[in-house]
């Protein structure tokens, strides 16, 4: 058991040089067969354990991948308890095995369609690796070759099989809510400009009555005929306004209708009487 | 959140003394009580991190996991055992029932004997499959411990496993020495299903295949799995955190295994001891909740704007505030909690949804708010724009990490009628506030002088605007026709129009109910006009129909004429659907009278039976007498063969001897058969 441990490292050397096929398990009279229906566009193409195929073959829809070859053990043939093609997918590193059937003289075979794959491999993007494993018990070390590499032909008629990855527990994409967007208001300058317009209306209108020939005559009898409610007739109406105008800035509706109804009984009592009293003044004729 | 925190520490203190955090009882499950001597190093590895470890074979009659519907364990192993079944007192409903009373349970199996029947019925449960005939034996040609199995390769010799997933803490690896090997040794491998809540912890080399020794010894000529497909080592943690680990290989819990001389087959270093031990320790540890145990210590979100009260979780926000949410947790780490760090790309988010969300957030650690025993994460964010009840929503589920799955209701109110922005902030609004404060307003315009005269004139001249002033209520009091035609007219289009609005399927049966009792109004109000322009001396529209509705098949309508009427989807009411059905099967008793022995008896009269009229009194007699004398008269007169002059010939009178020719059957069959093909030809 010393002697096979400090052999192994020089042992290891060996097999990973130059003469794999000298000790341990290996292979002779490998090929492989991509046959379609018609066997006169099968391709056949031979490989040895030290040169895989340089070029991927290529798998179609309808076409099987037939391998072949001899395992030997120290250059015997032997069947061994492992011989598997193992198909491998590069990106996400996802392995199958495919079991060869073996005879007792080491001659094995394998067919694989495009059936017989998982999903995932169907949609690689990247020709699948292929290797062959040669193994089994006893002191004889096993050989793990990459052999070639198969490109899968998708049908382009048929619909790419659909493959739904499985749910795992993770981190999930972040949602950062859309507000809708806020109103939006003119330039402020145009609104200006009209709002302005608008205001200058009253300066026009009392400069119209000024020029057209408004008359204030009737003031100082007015007021000298009933001074009191003709003034506080004319002050609860601006109260009134100055009531609504704090209703718009601040007040609630509650401070609002108390103020509103005293200043309506002041403008009704003053009210009854300055309008009486420029009555007096129409049915008498005094324009 | 002061008490919060005290509570928190109050509960923290309590936790410390206890081991783990659901419980200490722990069944052990041997075929020999005996057997625990190998397992020896292990369980006081168990007892001394405080276990209470209870031994019992399966066949033990005394052996219950519940009493009075309590469990009476928190966690069972079991070890390997050479019974096919384990009894009725472990049967696989009994165990899924612990696992859902939150109890765990760590497998161990071994390639020696088969495993029990109800292991085999409750891993399958958990999407774990086992080889065929429960038999299978795990070897790898590569990777074989040469010191022990230098020729059955059966020890495989692996590094410890590593994360599966880079977002996933380490819990089976970390601290391990570099060159660190664990030994498996004679064990099964399982193929674990897409479930979420499998893991697997240690897959085997890609090299290693599973295979029956008994019956495939020579060949493996049907292989169950290989390669990273087999699961040496996986758990299982269920969607309540009960949490089920599965040891292949018995043997690696082993004393002869901890720490054990081992040197991988072609390695260039000398033989090293086993990870064993520490793996052993950490499997346990996982299933019986010891590490990767979360809490959340509490939870609170509270209003992020300057001015506003800072009341912790209030039940109701406003659209668009800025809202802080902040939560602390703590994970178990073997004898006390600490906090919860996450690995760097992994994240702690947050999901403020009605239905869906409408935020997901990571959450960001909040150093303020955390200790040495919690670690509190909190983010900041504006509320989306529509009202409703929301929920903020914590959902940190992850492989070998207790779940967590907290959710805090609040309402989210829209803006208050004060709330929005003033009329003088917008600017838009500028030219009108300032035409407010210059013009008077449109219901004074509508009072003056102006106005009032235009309508009278309008008035005067008979040109009234029928689309836009109100239909008039006294249709009695209106002299004009043309007027009458025009509301009239505009009575009809609100009905075609509300006729057509009542076969939409969208409405309710109230709605149904008002739409159908609108339009009767509307026809009385319809029929008013039309008597009014027929009293004008207009055209009587009242007599087309005649108050009579039918149907396509021109049978009276019940309900459909005059009086009240129901309208499109009215008739499917309950109640009115009854009403038209008895209608209808009123009808079609009336339609088929003869076929009933009463409707035939009316038929029958004297006549039927003979007591023809003017029969009795003999003159019909006396006529027929009559006729039949004058024809043998005229028979005896013309002789035979020969038609007496005003005499129809009869067919076969003609002389030639030739009477009625009936066709035989046959030529029946041959005409009928010559009109089959004909009429086949023809649709041909």
């Amino acid at each position: 058991m010393r002697l096979t441990q400090s052999i192994a490292p020089a042992l290891l050397l060996l097999v990973a040089g130059v003469a794999q096929a000298a000790s341990g398990w290996g292979f002779e009279d490998a090929s492989v067969q991509i046959a379609t229906k018609k066997a006169a566009e099968s391709i056949r193409e031979k490989f040895t354990q030290t040169s895989p195929l340089a070029k991927p073959v290529s798998l179609g829809t309808t076409n099987t991948l037939k391998l072949s070859l001899t395992a030997k053990d120290n250059g015997k043939g032997k069947r061994p308890h492992q011989a598997f093609l193992v198909l491998q997918e590069q990106e996400s590193g996802l392995e199958a095995p495919f079991p060869l059937t073996v005879k007792e003289s080491g001659k094995a075979v394998a067919q694989i369609t495009q059936k017989d794959l998982p999903v995932q491999f169907l949609l690689a993007s990247k020709p699948l690796k292929a290797s062959v494993v040669l193994a089994s018990f006893g002191s004889a070390p096993g050989l793990n070759s990459p052999v070639f590499e198969v490109q899968i032909e998708a049908d382009a008629s048929a619909p790419r099989p659909a493959y739904e990855k499985p749910l795992r527990y993770g981190k999930q994409p972040e949602i950062h809510h859309i507000f809708r967007p806020d109103p939006k208001s003119p330039p402020k300058i145009i609104s200006l400009v009209f709002g302005l317009a608008v205001i200058a209306t009253l300066p026009a209108l009392l400069v119209g009555w000024a020029v057209l020939g408004g008359n204030l005559n009737h003031l100082t009898t007015a007021m000298g005929a009933a001074p009191l409610s003709h003034a506080s007739f004319f002050g609860s109406i601006v109260a009134m306004e100055f009531v609504f105008f704090m209703y718009y800035t601040s007040w609630n509706l509650f401070q609002t209708l108390p103020v509103i109804g005293a200043v309506a009984a002041v403008a009704v009592l003053s009210g009854t009487k300055a309008l009486g009293e420029v009555q007096s003044r129409r049915l008498a004729g005094q324009r | 959140m002061r008490s919060l925190l005290s509570l928190c520490v109050f509960v923290l203190a309590g936790v410390v003394s206890a081991i783990s955090t659901s419980g200490n009882r722990l069944l052990v499950v041997l075929d020999d009580v005996a057997d625990k001597e190998g397992y020896s190093q292990f369980l006081g590895d168990l007892e001394g991190r405080g276990f209470q470890l209870s031994f019992e074979t399966p066949k033990s009659e005394s052996l219950a996991l519940f009493h009075l519907g309590e469990r009476t364990y928190d966690h069972i192993i079991f070890f390997p055992t050479k019974a096919k079944g384990l009894g009725p007192n472990l049967t696989p409903n009994v165990l899924v029932d612990f696992m859902n009373a939150n109890g765990n349970i760590l497998v161990s199996l071994s390639a020696d004997s088969a495993a029990p029947t109800s292991l085999v019925s409750l891993l399958s449960e958990l999407d774990i499959t086992l080889p065929a005939d429960r038999t299978g034996l795990v070897v790898d040609h590569f990777n074989y411990d040469a010191t022990s199995a230098a020729d059955a390769h059966d020890v495989l010799l692996l590094p410890p496993p590593g994360p599966i997933r880079s977002d996933i803490k380490d819990f089976f690896a970390s601290g391990a020495p570099k060159d660190a090997l664990l030994a498996f040794p004679r064990g099964v491998g399982a193929a674990l299903g897409a479930s979420e809540l499998l893991t697997p912890v240690l897959r085997a080399p890609s090299t290693a295949y599973s295979y029956n020794p008994k019956e495939q010894a020579e060949v493996v000529d049907d292989l169950f799995a290989a390669g990273e497909q087999l699961a040496l080592v996986s758990v299982f943690q269920a969607r309540n955190s009960a949490r089920l680990a599965l040891v292949g290989s018995a043997e690696m819990l082993q004393d002869k295994w901890f720490g054990a001389e081992a040197s991988k087959v072609g390695g260039e270093k000398k033989a090293g001891k086993t990870f064993n031990r520490e793996f052993a320790k950490r499997v346990s540890g996982w299933a019986f909740n010891e590490i990767g145990v979360l809490r959340v210590n509490w939870i609170e979100h509270h209003l992020e704007e300057a001015g506003a009260s800072n009341e912790s979780n209030p039940a109701i926000y406003r659209v668009k505030n800025d809202v802080k949410y902040t939560i602390s947790l703590s994970e178990y780490s073997w004898t006390a909690w600490a906090p919860l760090t996450l690995p760097a790309t992994d994240a702690l988010q947050l999901e403020f949804s009605m239905l869906s969300p409408f935020h997901r957030l990571t959450l960001s650690p909040d150093a303020a708010h955390s200790s040495p025993s919690e670690a509190a994460y909190a983010t900041t964010f504006k509320l989306p724009d529509q009202h409703g009840i929301f929920n903020f929503k914590v959902n940190y589920k992850r492989p070998l990490l207790s779940n967590i799955e907290e959710k805090n209701t609040v309402s989210v109110r829209h803006m208050a009628h004060d709330e929005w922005p003033r009329s003088f902030v917008i600017s838009g609004a500028w030219p009108w506030i300032a035409g407010i404060g210059v013009t008077a307003r449109n219901s004074e315009k509508a009072q003056s002088m102006l106005f009032r005269f235009r309508e009278a004139q309008a008035a005067d001249l008979g040109i009234i605007d029928a689309g836009r002033s109100r239909r008039p209520r006294a249709i009695t009091e209106q002299d004009s026709i043309p007027s009458c035609e025009k509301w009239r007219g505009q009575v009809l289009k609100e009905i075609s129009r509300k006729v057509s609005r009542i076969q939409d399927a969208a409405l309710s049966d109230y709605q149904i109910r008002d739409l159908n009792d609108e339009i009767n109004k509307l026809m009385r109000e319809k029929h008013m006009w039309e008597v009014q322009i027929r009293n004008l001396g207009g055209p009587n529209y009242t007599r087309l129909g005649g108050g009579k509705v039918y149907d396509e098949a021109g049978r009276e309508i019940q309900g459909g004429g005059k009086g009240y009427r129901y309208f499109g989807r009215a008739r499917e009411l309950p109640g009115v659907k009854e009403l038209f059905e008895a209608a209808a099967k009123q009808r079609k008793e009336d339609e088929k009278p003869l076929e009933e022995r009463v409707g035939l008896r009316r038929q029958v009269d004297a006549a039927y039976y003979g007591y023809a009229p003017g029969e009795e009194d003999g003159e019909l007699l006396e006529y027929e007498r009559a006729r039949e004398q004058m024809a043998r008269e005229a028979l005896a007169k013309a002789g035979p063969g020969k038609a007496p002059p005003g005499w129809e010939p009869l067919p076969g009178d003609g002389g030639d001897g030739r009477v009625w020719e009936l066709p035989s059957l046959e030529e029946v069959q041959v005409e009928l058969i010559e009109r089959r093909k004909r009429r086949l030809l023809d649709q041909i």
